[in-house]
This record gives C-alpha cells, structure tokens and sequence, in this order.
C-alpha cells in the first residue's frame, strides 16, 4: 500500500505531523509511506523514521520559467504548466493520500494526484472544481479551525482525526539519535532555550521587551541561557545580549542546523518562546515550554504540547508590562502554584487547562454539543436568542424555498432567495459571534453536497436546513418548528415535513 | 529583485486566473483546468500577505 501525505504548510504544522505520521506507520506497518512538503520546510521531515520517502513540491522550477521569461507570458506558463504536469504524472499512484494542508492549492493538488482507485481524506475537488471534503474531520476543520473561531482541539489532534488514527504516547516518541546527537557548544547541565522569533512579526515581543523580563526573571539569574533562531533574526539576538544583565548567555542564533535544535531543545530544562516552530521540537522532545502566546494565534490549536508546559496569552503584546511576564515565567521555572491567567499543559494526550473564564467558552460548548452530543449550553445573554429568532426567520424563508423548488419550474428565483439567506445568516454571525459555530456546521454541510441532479441536490439541503430548524428549535421551542405548507408543490422530492 | 519578483508573480496570477476562467467557459472543468487552477493556487500563495500556512484557517 502506498500512501501520501500532503503537508505544504510551514515547520510548526510539520513537525505537528510527526505523531500522526508514526501512528500511519503504526497502522500500516507495511505500507510506504511518503511525504511531499515544500522544500524550504521539508528539513523538518528529517529524523522522522516513519516516512519512506519525502517529495518536495518543487515551487522554485515551476515558477523559474515565469520568473526568468519576465514579459513573454505565453512560453512561460507553458514551461510552468509542463514541470507542474511532470510533477503530477510523476507522483499519481497512491492508494491513500491525506491531505493535511487545508489549502486551495493543497486541494487541487490532492484531485490531481488521485486516480479512480485512491481513497483520499482531506481537501480535494469534486469533477466539477468546486472543493470537495470527503472526512468529518476535514469538514470540523473547514467549519470551526482558524483566529476568530472557536475550536479548542489542538492541531495535532485534527490532523490525527484525518488520518484516521488514534494517537498513543508511543506516537510521540523520536528516534533517540536525534537528541543525543554531539554538538560542539559548551552547554551546562542545566540550561534553558529561548527562540526570540517566530515566523510572522505579530506572534513576537521586541527586543526591548524580552530583555527588559530576561532582567526582571528571578529565576534566570543563574541559569545558562541559549539563544537559538533563524538567520535573519541574529541582529536582533545580538542586541538582546548587549541589554541584558546576565552574562551567562550562549547566542548560537543563526549558527544551528534545525536537526540540531532536537539535541539543544531536547536536553534543555525547559524551552521559552513565543509562538515559533521549535517550540514544537518542544513538545517532541517532552521539554516543558513557557509559550508566551499572542492574541492573533489560536494557543489552543498550534500550542506546546509537552507535559508542565505553561502559555500566557497576552492581548497586546505592547501594553503588558515584561514584569508581569517575568512573573508567570518565575513560576513557570520554579513550577510554583500558576496563577490563574496561565493556561496549564498536564500531558501531550489531555485538553489544555484553563482556569478562567474566556470569552469564547460559551461557542466552544456549543461546538461540543454539535459536534461531541454534549449537551447544548445554556446562553448567558439574550443577544444570542434574538439572533436565533432571526436565523430561523431565515431558515424558514430557505425552507420555504426548497419545499417550492419543483423540477418543472425555473428555479433561478429560487436559487438567488437561498443565496441571499447565506449572506443574511453571515451578517446575522457577524453581528452575534456565537451564533457563528451553528452557521458554520450547517454552510460546511451544504459545500459537502456534491454535484448532481438538482433534485439530489434540493433533498440534501432540506435535511441540513431541517437539522438546523431542528438545533434552533432546542432554544426557541416548538412554536420555532417549521411547518411546511406547500406540499403539493413537492414534485416527487423526498424532503422532511 | 523582491519587487521585480512580485510584480511579475502579480501579472502571472492575474493571466494564470483569466486562463483558466476562459477554459472554464469553454468546456466543462477537466483535469487541464484543474491545472491551471493549480497553478494560480500556487502563485498566489507566493504574493504578498499571502502564505503557505493553512489559508483556510
């Protein structure tokens, strides 16, 4: 058996991955299992023994022709288009590919790749272009994952749910080699790692800002402290060690392989960062990680892993003082009673613990109940009630319209209502956020219709349009139920009533 | 180079996306507009305030 994963995101989700990878292996010990990823992040694949072989997705060959050519467009598409074509007719003969990239492009590729006899979970395209997800958990992730959503479920675990795998502790583990691997640095035996970057400017604190809590951690007095990172963020370490106090500071930034980083990361104490990509050898490595987290990341979903991890997330990284901060990293150190603002990791397998209220909470429940069959929450303002009045007035109207929607009628006018109750429901969860995982299940439900004959299409929305009615019925009571009056206009469609 | 690099990638998307609209309106969707949608996905990704994260996030 030959299966394909397609990861063409960046380190932090690759490295994410890996427990998957070795359950896949786990699973089907004697399959081959292959990865394609981009080249400038394929280097996270290495050390990963599950993997067979890992294909880089070669952007810089399909896009030299465009580049190289400049204005003559017609020769270098068609270059472009041929290394692509190559590249698919190459890589077409797999009996299972997992897409695991949630992307446009990823989509198209997975089709692409794909023949008659390829099962394929993730994001693909149906025959007609229009994006396809064949998996629930693929369908949850299109619904509910991303910043300004409400999904609580770590990444690592989505990207399980795709696989198809049960992830167990043994998933986690890396070849040993990887971290005891001999590096030439004269680290002590206790030290702590800090990565000052991350891959985009709004997930890191300035400069001024790390060594103004470096010099107010009371705990860091003493240790060693290793500065690891990327090229382009060397000056920026330099400028770190020049305005802080203690001395005991090995820069290394810029200097480091990244399977390097296993060795370093992996026999430090603990791992401190913002959100970065080694934070995730972090959390393979089992080092504990304070992760000071940003407001415009989701903790939730690409957080530290590794058990007596800590995250602080901080609204705006410019007007928190780096005395706080300096406080919940002491405790993190000193692994003294956290204050409730942190959020707690008690082990790679369990739910972050969180002990204060947020403001999402109330979404997520509802996520759970839609998704898990928990019980539905209770609101906690009228504000979501109203909306939900609104969305069943709109519900009705789409019901309505789909009842109507007889075959031998044109049903264009039809067709503009329903998109015109799409775009209504969407301000509706514009106006009142929680409301928005319900319209999210049921707008994902409809993208998963695939194409057909009008009435398959007409029936399979009735049912998700009545399974809605049905949830809204649950807060506003049955006088919410819709009763379909119109019958006789059926035209043999097979709809709820 | 970055600029010069951006703007043609920015021209490329835009004639890489009217080619594939065009084969569209031709024939139905087959495995060669799926391509060249491919490739519009692909440069895409490259333009600014773009990335090759998980976009649908």
């Amino acid at each position: 058996m030959k299966i394909l994963v397609i990861q063409l995101a960046r380190l932090g989700d690759i490295y994410s991955t890996w427990p998957s990878l070795n359950a896949l292996k786990r699973k089907f010990p004697n399959s081959q299992l292959d990865v394609m990823a981009r080249k400038r992040f394929s280097n996270a694949l290495l050390g990963m023994d599950a993997v067979d072989k890992i294909i880089n997705l070669p952007t810089e060959s399909i896009f030299a022709p465009i580049l190289d050519k400049g204005e003559k467009w017609h020769r270098a598409f068609a270059e472009s288009y041929d290394v692509l074509n190559n590249f698919i007719n190459k890589h077409s003969d797999y009996d299972l590919i997992i897409n695991l990239s949630f992307s446009p492009a990823s989509s198209f590729l997975t089709y692409l790749l794909s023949n008659e006899n390829t099962n394929v979970r993730g994001y693909t395209r149906f025959n007609d272009g229009f994006l396809s997800i064949p998996d629930d958990a693929s369908a949850y992730f299109y619904a509910q994952v991303g910043v300004r959503k409400s999904n609580r479920f770590h990444l690592v675990d989505l990207f399980s749910e795709v696989c198809e795998v049960a992830l167990e502790e043994d998933d986690w583990k890396i070849n040993s080699s990887l971290v005891e691997k001999e590096l030439n640095y004269p680290l002590e035996e206790n030290y702590v790692v800090l990565h000052i970057g991350a891959s985009e400017d709004h997930k890191v604190l300035n400069k001024e800002k790390w060594a103004s809590i470096l010099n107010q951690s009371r705990a860091l007095t003493d240790k060693q402290i290793v500065m690891i990172g990327a090229d382009n963020e060397a000056d920026t370490a330099n400028d770190i060690n020049l305005l802080i106090r203690n001395k005991n500071i090995l820069n290394i930034v810029g200097q480091t392989e990244i399977e390097d980083l296993f060795s370093i990361i992996g026999n430090a104490e603990s791992f401190i960062s913002c959100d970065s990509g080694p934070m995730h050898i972090a959390s393979l490595c089992s080092t504990p990680c304070f992760n000071i987290s940003s407001d415009t990341v989701r903790f939730w979903e690409t957080g530290p892993k590794a058990k007596n991890s800590r995250i602080y997330q901080i609204k705006d990284f410019n007007t928190v003082g780096s005395d706080e901060i300096a406080h919940h990293l002491d405790g993190f150190i000193n692994a003294s009673v956290a204050d409730e603002k942190v959020v707690l990791v008690n082990s790679n397998v369990s739910e972050y613990e969180c002990l204060h209220e947020r403001e999402d909470d109330f979404q997520w429940k509802l996520i759970r109940a839609i998704y898990l069959g928990a019980d539905f929450p209770v609101p906690n303002n009228s504000n979501f009630i109203d909306a939900l009045v609104q969305l069943s007035e709109l519900n009705h109207i789409a019901l309505q319209q789909l009842y109507a929607m007889d075959s031998k009628l044109d049903y264009s006018e039809h067709v503009n209502l329903l998109d015109r109750v799409d775009e209504l429901m969407d301000t509706v969860t514009g106006v009142v956020k929680s409301t928005q995982p319900l319209v999210a299940w049921l707008k994902t439900e409809k993208v998963r219709t695939a194409p057909g004959e009008t009435k398959d299409i007409v029936n399979s929305y009735l049912n998700l349009h009545n399974l809605f009615q049905d949830v809204l019925t649950i807060y506003l009571g049955d006088e919410a139920k819709y009763i379909n009056s119109n019958e006789t206009n059926l035209g043999g469609l097979d709809g709820h009533k | 180079m970055e600029n010069r690099n951006e703007k043609v990638l920015h021209h490329a998307f835009i004639r890489v996306n009217q080619k594939a609209q065009k084969l569209i309106q031709e024939k139905a969707v087959d495995k060669e507009t799926m391509k060249w949608l491919l490739l519009k996905e692909l440069i895409k990704e490259q333009l600014p305030n773009e990335n090759p994260s998980n976009t649908t996030r």
